[in-house]
């Protein structure tokens, strides 16, 4: 799961549909990243971190 | 500018298993046609300019591919691989649509093998719905998927304008057929006969697919309130309709074959033409109850045992259309005697597996609905009536009452589906997942 963009996109009032409309994206490919069950590419991190004002690691680094 | 990049992976994958299916299928239908004609004592072993298009262009695709894309698969690589089949797929569909059409002046009946003209194209038609709908709801993603987000006047103002533009595609290609066929065979009738063809192809396909993008948009817009999606319930509801038909053609026919020959002129023409409309009816159930089975798919969780079979029901009705598409192929080349011995030993048996086969995965199906999903214990009278029918209609087909028997399972058949969908609707207990369909956060 990727609680990290969830909480991100709750914080800017996105919505799932919301966010892959201003990204060009699927509302099911938002909700695949965001339960972990697809890993975008570097290209599409960097568009969501740019919508939802983080870094990438503050929305996609691993915790150990 | 939508560019998902997961549904242009996904579309890449699904255009190379696609273009496989679709070459195995056409070698299979191929094989068998070629075949009969060799036991009919034909030395023509021909296919048709549709199927050499399928085989090598399709074939150049899998090649080309394997060989480009072998090494160095990192993530740009792999990318640019299914670009290039997304982009080969829709070539390959164009270029086999573009063939079939432009060589319908020049397809001899010999080539057919007694078949008629479109029967590969429909079972490819079928089985490429049953595995797009299979594989797009698997893998989350939504026919229309770059404008279905939109409102619905825009979604639909789209939807009509791709169908504007299929039929403006089709055009093209059926004129020039219908004038090479005035100008080879000086036939204006052959020459309508395609143009009707046009009108009759387009209008199918337009209605085929405004109906997907209508369950589409119903699903997607409806609520997360623990039902079914609207979509699956509409799709039910046409399949009840559409097994109406096919129960009804199903009475007509053994009232035919049963009655007194005499009584009924150009019988023969009459039950050719029943049994042919049936089987293109049987066609749309196939492809009606996979788009409902889908649908559920991607409503119940994966890894259940609901789960499991209704991707055994996908599999089987894939394997049902391309039955009922070669049985006709093989008996044109079997004797008469050949056909006597098959449909009254080998018939039997074969109905009697298919029998089991059906009643196990009913009770499966019944089963997983009852217990993950909590629908009504009622659903348990379904394949208890079926077995039920079975031997009523066993007792009656024994005491030469061959129809009132074929009447009874019409109707108890037609009953249990009927009282599927009436709980399959009233349904409310799905799991409300995290994905909000709502729009809220």
């Amino acid at each position: 799961m990727n609680e990290k963009m969830k909480q991100a996109r709750t914080e800017k009032k996105l919505s799932q549909a919301e966010l892959a409309r201003i990204i060009g994206v699927s509302r099911q490919t938002i909700n695949m990243i965001e339960k972990g069950d697809y890993n975008p590419t570097i290209g599409l991190c960097r568009k969501i971190c740019k919508v939802l004002g983080c870094t990438l690691d503050d929305l996609f680094w691993e915790e150990n | 500018m939508f560019n998902d990049e997961r549904i242009n992976a996904e579309c890449g994958k699904i255009y190379s298993r696609g273009i496989l299916l679709t070459v195995l299928i056409t070698l299979l239908y191929a094989m068998s046609r070629t075949v009969t004609l060799v036991i009919q004592g034909s030395l023509h072993t021909v296919v048709t300019y549709t199927e050499m298009m399928i085989l090598i262009f399709g074939i150049g695709i899998l090649f080309v591919g394997t060989l480009r894309f072998r090494k160095n698969r990192d993530e740009r690589i792999v990318r640019e691989q299914h670009s290039f089949y997304k982009k080969a797929g829709k070539a390959f569909i164009v270029a086999v649509f573009g063939t079939y059409i432009l060589t319908i002046p020049f397809t001899t009946e010999e080539m057919l093998g007694g078949q008629s003209h479109n029967h590969l194209l429909i079972l490819l038609e079928v089985i490429g719905c049953l595995y797009l709908f299979y594989t797009f709801k698997t893998k989350e993603i939504n026919f229309n998927y770059s404008f279905i987000a939109e409102d619905g006047s825009r979604y639909y103002r789209q939807v009509f304008l791709n169908i504007g533009g299929l039929f403006l595609c089709l055009f093209p290609p059926f004129l020039l057929a219908s004038a090479w066929e005035l100008t080879l065979h000086e036939s204006w009738a052959g020459a309508l006969t395609i143009l009707l063809a046009y009108f009759s192809s387009s209008i199918g396909l337009s209605v085929e697919y405004f109906f997907i993008s209508l369950v589409e948009k119903t699903s997607y817009d409806s609520m997360n309130d623990g039902r079914l999606a609207l979509g699956t319930r509409i799709t039910a509801v046409v399949y009840l309709v559409v097994s109406f038909s096919v129960s009804v053609m199903q009475c007509v026919y053994v009232h035919l074959v049963t009655g007194n020959l005499l009584e009924t002129p150009n019988v023969g023409s009459v039950i050719a033409f029943v049994s042919q409309q049936k089987l293109r009816i049987e066609y749309l159930s196939f492809v009606l109850v996979g788009l409902a089975v889908c649908h559920l798919l991607s409503q119940i969780k994966k890894g259940t045992r609901l789960y499991t079979v209704c991707r055994i029901k996908m599999l089987l009705l894939s394997l049902a259309a391309i039955e009922a598409t070669l049985t006709p192929v093989w008996y044109r080349a079997l004797s008469d005697h050949a056909i006597r011995f098959f449909v009254n030993t080998l018939d039997p048996w074969l109905s009697f597996v298919s029998f089991i086969i059906t009643l196990t995965l009913w009770i499966l199906f019944v089963h997983s609905l009852v217990k993950e999903l909590g629908l009504s214990r009622i659903l348990w009278l379904i394949p208890v009536l079926r077995v039920a029918v079975t031997c009523i209609n066993i007792f009656f087909v024994s005491q030469n009452m061959i129809r009132l028997g074929t009447y009874c399972q019409q109707t108890v058949e037609m009953g249990c589906l009927i009282l599927l969908v009436i709980v399959m609707w009233r349904y409310r207990g799905l799991e409300i997942g995290d994905d909000d369909k709502s729009g809220a956060l």
